[in-house]
């Protein structure tokens, strides 16, 4: 035999034994996931005290029970599924649910007079150590209120950073919020300013659940009751949605606290896709300073949403109103969103005579899917419609009428951003509000951990 | 002209001539009687010899007797041969000192042919414990460096005695053997003030049979125990059988068991040989014993400390001959050698320094600047090496001891490698460094010595050696610090060298396989997939060798690794067969999928050589080996055909996860495999190639020659371009430093009398790395144990739950329970940011945190690895404290697996396991008080016992062994073989 065959046919075999390994790949490692955790997740849901306000603390959940209690009475707890609402509750009210369960809790505001004059709706939140309102009203005739609750045992102190036209306003810091408990913390002592400012809420220690409501005066009459949104933290990529339609102001808030400049970038979402403000497609914002930009003009009215994109962490909210005069005004405030979750619901308990509308906003290059869910409270099977959103626009959805009901968005786009922009007639006042659909689980920071065995 | 002149015109200087010579001697004066005494020889040979003697010898007779008459007496049994002059030599030296009495011959061995002089006897002495032995070695060569002069004893062969001394002494003792005829004749003579020389120039040849050693044994202890004063006489025997044991028990472990038994059949013979002792007794007690001569028989005598000197020097020659394997040719000799005579030079005569301590001392410092980063305080560690525990006993108790839960077992290595570790004075961590700093050198040694027995061009070899001792760093494994790669490519050659030691055998041997077997045990301990190939080569063997007791000893090779599996390990590789697929601690591997020609040029680790280095190394050694089984396909065929499996089945297993224990999934490495590979290509490159300058030199130039010389070109090339990656950058992932990424208080919160765990998390890069962590830390082999909570999944788990909402910010109220239950008493992160600190800082019922920017850390009250529950209250305890009576419902819980085979006492109460606490365990208290202990009850470890026994066998007969008397070797007398 030839010599050569044999050690050719061995080197032959190699060769094909790589072969037919590189066309198989590697098996991948199983994905361990963690088993069902026991723990539980605690949000909080404000409330007012007004005998004329219609309160609601709306939960809402698609799976497992939820907990609810009194801030002050923790221990006293009781269920509720599906969708739930409690009525006028006397303190704020803890909700909690497991972990891994789909849950959302909203509190709603409807009054035609008194101290809540208008209607609003504000996202239960977990406690943070960070919170960022941006477009609180600081006029004359405004006056604010930052109710921070502590859910936790121990106390919390909590620090104020306030931004203003011109720098950084004094505010108040170290104090301290007793374990199971709310404080209500007025923000009249900032100095009173024309344009709006930007809050900024810290913990030095602990952890607290932060709200701001504001209001204004005119004459002896409170108007435009509302919560300012929690954006939470900062950053260099934003997205706001839930400018109403309709006349009325609209006013963009930008806040920078870096330490230097700080430019912004503007686009506006709509129905018809991607447009720039005239005047605003860039604007600049001094370090350390809030700046408020006029956006009425541009938007002509129309639903929209800001895509904002700057050089350096920032944050933004639109302040606005209903355009009515001083008997029929209502204003809303509209913050930053994060992107949907895969599958979130949130609550509306706005009354029968609210009209609700849901606003997608997809900011990406790619056009996104969504399927959005409504249930009634006591009505018939929940209802599912697939929303296509285009790159860069606005979808506008309109949702049933009902006293309670519920949203349930499933995307797998991992840029899609909602609002409820509800509007209800409430005696002479044409009430306005906007929830930013944020999920608690996007305000908690994503991290990476891995076992490492070295570490010993 | 004169008479006289006539006689100077002849020879000028014949009157110089006539001055200076010496009268030759006249013995007619000597009246010699020749007693040819019958032995079993032949006596025509021995009568013919001693009539050609050039001396008159007045009578021959056949016996004597103590009174036998005669001026001089001289004893030529007849189955020697005496040289026609012995008896003129012996007359001329009575001549020369007619002082002495007795004079003796130089015994040579009979020779078929060739030239030269074997001693077989010479002059006799003998040791304080009764050995006899010669004044020389017996078969060395004589050519004239043996002295004449005064000795203890002659051999009775050739002895030329004066007649009235043989009848004043009675002759000999014939109750003893003939070989000590003359010692004890002789020793008698010294005694009694008459001297014995030995003439060397004397010569008979030797044709005497072998006697029984056991018979000469026992001989020489009764011949020492005669002459020992009477009041010593039972201290000296006393000593002399507990020596005589001793030395049985050491041929015994030398794997001489005929020695061995010979000891100890002499040893009963004197015993039970009332007789020879009574002989011997009396006959020294009618001596008048003179004390000049009892002084001149004490010089005669070995000095004090001889033996032990002897055996010194013995053992060292036996090491030293050991060391010789690593530069002798083996079987490979050139044609010099093989048509030169026995004594024919090996070496030239130039003064050259030996290749192999070229290369040790060469790759010894490449290996000190390859490790640059491992130098300073601290252990060894490295991406794929945990540090080794303080102490060898910690090591093999990593693998004795049980895990809780059973998740997990101690691997058989970690054992061995305690045990080993004795070498190194019982310090793992040294033992440990040794072999991975010093793996390049090591294994070079140890395939040097292989290969150089397998080619007659050291220099081919030596290249050869190098190519596979830098396979381990060029495949990545040195810079992952891979300990069981680095232990396999030393140990690989040393396996490969004992079978081909026992397989190139004439006969089977039992010894050899067993010795095969140990080093494949030590193997498949470290890559159980081996057992496969030796399996395949032993059914290959077996059918070409077609012999029963062959197949008996593979079956004993087979078998000898399946010891590893007689333990709690092994029931755990029945439940995880994957682990078989692995290298040790394979949870420390990484996991990404390798693609599979990254397997060929061994790029599938990370730290490996530039791929252009990797693919060059491997393209050469691939080209080289199918050359080499063209040239050559009887023995390089088959390398080339290992190297090709060795490949299939690497990249086959990194193709797949598998579950190894305490229960994750890995994927296996696959690097001992590649190194298979490298070695045998290396190997049927080296064996092909070998020569074939030689072969070439006649032939005419032409496509052969260029094509050699290229692929010398680029053998040289490869392997100097890779030792300089190397030396440069082959070893730098080995680091040295303090274990454990916490402050000191926090160590000794996990070692403390209520030892607790901690969450220890590092910031890195933007992710977070957790460990938990546990007493002295997880240590080299606890990864296959679990290196916290007995590596329990549930455990795990949980851990790594808390510490993903630890630092999301969630701060949910269920963390603090949770590191209750893991038994973790802090918690620490090192790095991470402001934001991170606050996170962790805002969990509930969690400690301030305290640190600085490099760590910080938080204290979990109340918890620890025992803890007694009382309604709401909590208490740390710890094994050996005390616990006072209290409550009911008081339930002492242990953050440890659950396991039936705890046991939990409380002073004298055993406690009850109740439901709860998972992961954890929990027992009832109650009101029960007094010191809390509580440990894992696994039973009697019959298994380890079993283990260890095999093992120390198998060692022994792996160890270097007793040089064995051959039978075709010249005579020996007993004692006086090496």
């Amino acid at each position: 035999m030839n010599r050569w065959l044999p050690p050719s046919a061995a080197v032959l075999v190699a060769v094909l034994a790589v072969g037919a390994g590189t066309l198989v790949p590697g098996q991948a490692l199983p994905v361990e996931t963690a088993s069902a955790s026991s723990t539980r997740v605690s949000v909080v849901c404000p409330t007012v005290q007004s005998a004329t306000a219609a309160v609601a603390v709306a939960t809402v959940t698609t799976d497992q029970t939820l907990r609810t209690s009194k801030l002050s009475e923790p221990q006293r707890t009781s269920q509720a599924e599906g969708l739930s609402v409690l009525t006028n509750p006397a303190e704020p009210v803890r909700v909690s649910a497991p972990r891994s369960s789909t849950f959302g809790a909203a509190t709603w505001i409807a009054a035609s007079e008194g101290s809540a004059r208008g209607l609003s709706g504000v996202s239960c939140t977990s406690p943070q150590a960070d919170h960022w309102f941006a477009g609180v009203d600081v006029s004359p005739d405004a006056q604010s209120s930052l109710v921070v609750v502590n859910l936790d045992s121990t106390e919390a102190v909590v620090d104020l950073t306030a931004y203003g036209p011109k720098g950084r306003v004094p505010a108040s810091r170290g104090l301290r919020v007793p374990g199971n408990s709310a404080v209500t913390i007025s923000l009249q002592v900032i100095a009173r300013n024309a344009d709006p400012i930007t809050l900024r809420v810290t913990t030095s220690q602990g952890r607290v659940a932060a709200f701001l409501r504001q209001f204004d005066w005119v004459n002896d009459a409170v108007v435009g009751a509302d919560w300012v949104p929690d954006a939470s933290e900062a950053g260099q990529d934003l997205v706001l949605s839930g400018l109403a339609p309709g006349t009325g102001s609209r006013q963009l808030v930008v806040t920078n606290p870096g330490d230097l400049n700080a430019s912004v970038s503007l686009t506006v979402l709509r129905a018809d896709g991607t447009s720039d403000l005239a005047g605003l497609q860039n604007v600049q914002v001094p370090p350390q300073t809030t700046r408020s930009f006029p956006l009425e003009d541009g938007l002509g009215g129309q639903a929209a949403g800001l895509h904002l994109v700057s050089n350096s962490d920032v944050v933004a909210g639109v302040i606005g109103d209903n355009g009515e005069s001083a008997t029929g005004v209502d204003a809303f405030t509209a913050g930053v969103v994060t992107a949907l979750p895969a599958d979130g619901v949130w609550p509306l308990s706005v009354g029968k005579s609210a009209t609700a509308t849901l606003q997608l906003v997809n900011p990406g290059d790619v056009d996104a899917t969504a399927t959005v869910t409504t249930a009634t409270a006591g009505s018939g099977a929940p209802k599912s419609v697939d929303v296509s959103v285009p790159a860069g626009s606005l979808k506008a959805l309109d949702l049933p009428k009902a006293a309670s009901s519920s949203v349930r968005i499933q995307t797998a786009s991992t840029m899609m951003r909602g609002s409820l922009v509800v509007t209800r007639k409430l005696a002479k006042v044409s009430g306005v509000a906007v929830l930013d659909l944020v999920a608690d689980e996007t305000r908690t920071r994503a991290v990476q951990v891995v076992h490492d065995p070295h570490l010993g | 002209m004169s008479e006289s002149s006539d006689e100077f015109v002849t020879d000028p200087w014949a009157w110089l001539r006539e001055v200076d010579a010496e009268a030759a001697p006249d013995f007619a004066g000597f009246s010699v009687v020749a007693a040819v005494l019958p032995a079993s020889g032949d006596p025509d040979r021995c009568r013919a010899a001693v009539d050609a003697q050039d001396v008159v010898i007045d009578d021959v007779v056949t016996e004597v007797g103590p009174q036998t008459p005669g001026d001089w007496i001289w004893i030529v049994p007849d189955d020697s041969e005496p040289a026609p002059n012995a008896l003129s030599t012996l007359l001329a030296r009575v001549v020369q000192q007619p002082d002495a009495a007795v004079f003796g011959c130089l015994l040579i061995e009979p020779r078929r042919r060739g030239a030269g002089r074997l001693v077989s006897d010479w002059a006799q002495t003998i040791s304080g414990n009764g050995r006899v032995r010669l004044l020389t070695e017996p078969g060395e060569l004589y050519q004239g460096q043996l002295p004449a002069g005064p000795v203890l004893g002659v051999p009775a062969a050739g002895m030329l005695v004066r007649g009235d001394t043989w009848r004043f002494l009675g002759g000999f003792n014939e109750r003893l053997p003939r070989n000590l005829w003359g010692l004890d004749f002789g020793w008698r003579a010294n005694l009694t003030g008459y001297v014995v020389i030995a003439e060397p120039e004397a010569q008979l040849t030797d044709h005497a049979r072998f006697t029984d050693p056991a018979d000469e044994r026992a001989a020489g202890l009764a011949l020492r125990l005669a002459h020992t004063r009477r009041p010593l006489r039972w201290l000296v025997a006393l000593r002399l059988t507990l020596v005589a044991l001793l030395v049985s028990l050491g041929y015994l472990l030398g794997k001489d068991p005929d020695r061995a038994s010979e000891e100890l059949r002499g040893l009963w013979r004197w015993i039970t040989d009332r007789g020879l002792r009574r002989s011997l007794n009396s006959q020294l007690a009618a001596l008048p014993i003179k004390a000049s001569g009892q002084a001149r028989t004490r010089d005669l005598l070995p000095a004090r400390g001889s033996g032990l000197r002897r055996a010194f020097s013995l053992t060292a020659a036996r090491f030293l001959g050991w060391l010789e394997t690593f530069t002798d040719t083996g079987a490979s000799v050139s044609i010099d050698e093989m048509t030169g005579d026995d004594f024919a030079d090996r070496g030239t005569a130039r003064r050259r320094v030996p290749v192999v301590l070229i290369g040790v001392v060469a790759l010894s410092l490449g290996a000190f600047l390859a490790a640059r980063n491992s130098y300073g305080g601290g252990e060894l560690t490295g991406p794929q090496l945990l540090a080794a525990p303080g102490s060898w006993l910690d090591l093999v108790n990593t693998y004795l001891a049980p895990v809780p839960g059973s998740a997990g077992a101690g691997a058989p290595w970690a054992a061995l490698t305690g045990v080993f570790s004795l070498i190194t004075l019982g310090n793992p961590d040294a033992l440990v460094t040794a072999v991975v700093v010093l793996a390049v050198p090591l294994a070079w040694l140890t395939s040097y010595r292989l290969l150089r027995q397998l080619v007659s061009d050291h220099v081919l070899a030596a290249l050869g050696a190098l190519g596979y001792a830098l396979t381990p760093a060029l495949i990545g494994g040195l810079n992952a610090a891979s300990f069981g790669l680095a232990t396999f490519a030393v140990l690989l050659p040393v396996l490969g060298y004992s079978l081909r030691t026992w397989l190139r055998r004439q006969a089977w041997s039992w010894r050899a396989a067993g010795a095969v077997g140990f080093w494949l045990l030590l193997a498949c301990s470290l890559v159980p997939l081996v057992w496969v190939v030796a399996l395949v080569a032993a059914v290959v063997s077996g059918v070409r060798a077609r012999r029963v007791k062959a197949w008996f000893e593979w079956l004993l090779v087979l078998a000898s690794p399946l010891l590893l599996f007689v333990s709690p390990w092994g029931q755990l590789v029945l439940r995880f067969p994957g682990r078989l697929l692995t290298g040790i601690e394979p949870s420390l591997a990484p996991t990404d999928p390798v693609p599979a020609w990254t397997v060929l040029v061994g790029q599938s680790v990370p730290g490996s050589a530039p791929l252009w280095l990797g693919i060059g190394f491997f393209a050469v050694c691939w080209l080289a080996a199918f050359i080499g089984a063209v040239r050559r396909p009887s023995i390089s065929l088959p390398a080339l055909v290992l190297a090709v499996v060795s490949v299939a089945v690497a990249v086959t297993i990194t193709r797949f996860v598998v579950q190894v224990p305490p229960g994750s999934w890995v994927r296996p490495q696959a690097l001992e495999w590649q190194l298979l590979a490298a070695g045998a290509l290396l190997l049927g490159a080296v064996v092909g190639l070998d020569r074939i300058l030689a072969d070439l030199s006649g032939a005419v130039l032409g496509i052969r020659h260029v094509a050699t010389l290229g692929i010398a070109i680029l053998s040289v090339a490869a392997l100097v371009v890779a030792t300089g990656w190397w030396a440069l950058a082959g070893q730098l992932g080995l680091i040295r430093g303090e274990v454990g990424v916490v402050p000191a208080f926090v160590r000794n919160a996990q070692t403390g009398p209520t030892p607790g765990r901690t969450l220890a998390m590092v910031s890195d890069e933007g992710r977070i790395r957790w460990a938990l962590l546990e007493g002295d830390f997880a240590r080299l082999g606890d990864t296959e144990r679990g290196t916290a909570f007995g590596g329990s999944q549930e455990a795990q788990q949980l851990a790594a739950s808390v510490a993903t909402r630890l630092l999301s910010d969630s701060a949910d109220d269920e963390i603090l329970p949770d590191l209750v239950r893991l038994g973790v008493s802090y918690v620490t992160l090192a790095g991470g940011e402001p934001s991170q600190r606050i996170s962790i800082n805002n969990t509930p019922g969690l400690g301030l945190g305290t640190g600085n920017d490099q760590q910080f850390v938080w204290p979990v009250p109340d918890s620890a690895r025992a803890t007694i529950v009382d309604g709401d209250q909590r208490t740390v305890t710890g094994p050996g404290a005390a616990v006072a009576a209290g409550d009911a419902q008081r339930v002492l819980q242990l953050a440890e697996p659950a396991d039936p085979r705890w046991l939990v006492r409380v002073g004298d109460t055993t406690l009850s396991p109740v439901s709860g606490a998972s992961p954890g365990t929990a027992f009832s208290l109650g009101q029960a008080g007094g010191t809390i202990s509580y440990d894992l009850d696994d039973g009697p470890r019959w298994w380890a016992w079993l283990q260890l026994g095999g093992l120390a066998l198998l060692a022994l007969v792996a160890a270097p062994s007793v040089r064995r008397r051959s039978e075709a070797a010249p005579r020996r007398i007993a004692g006086g073989a090496r």
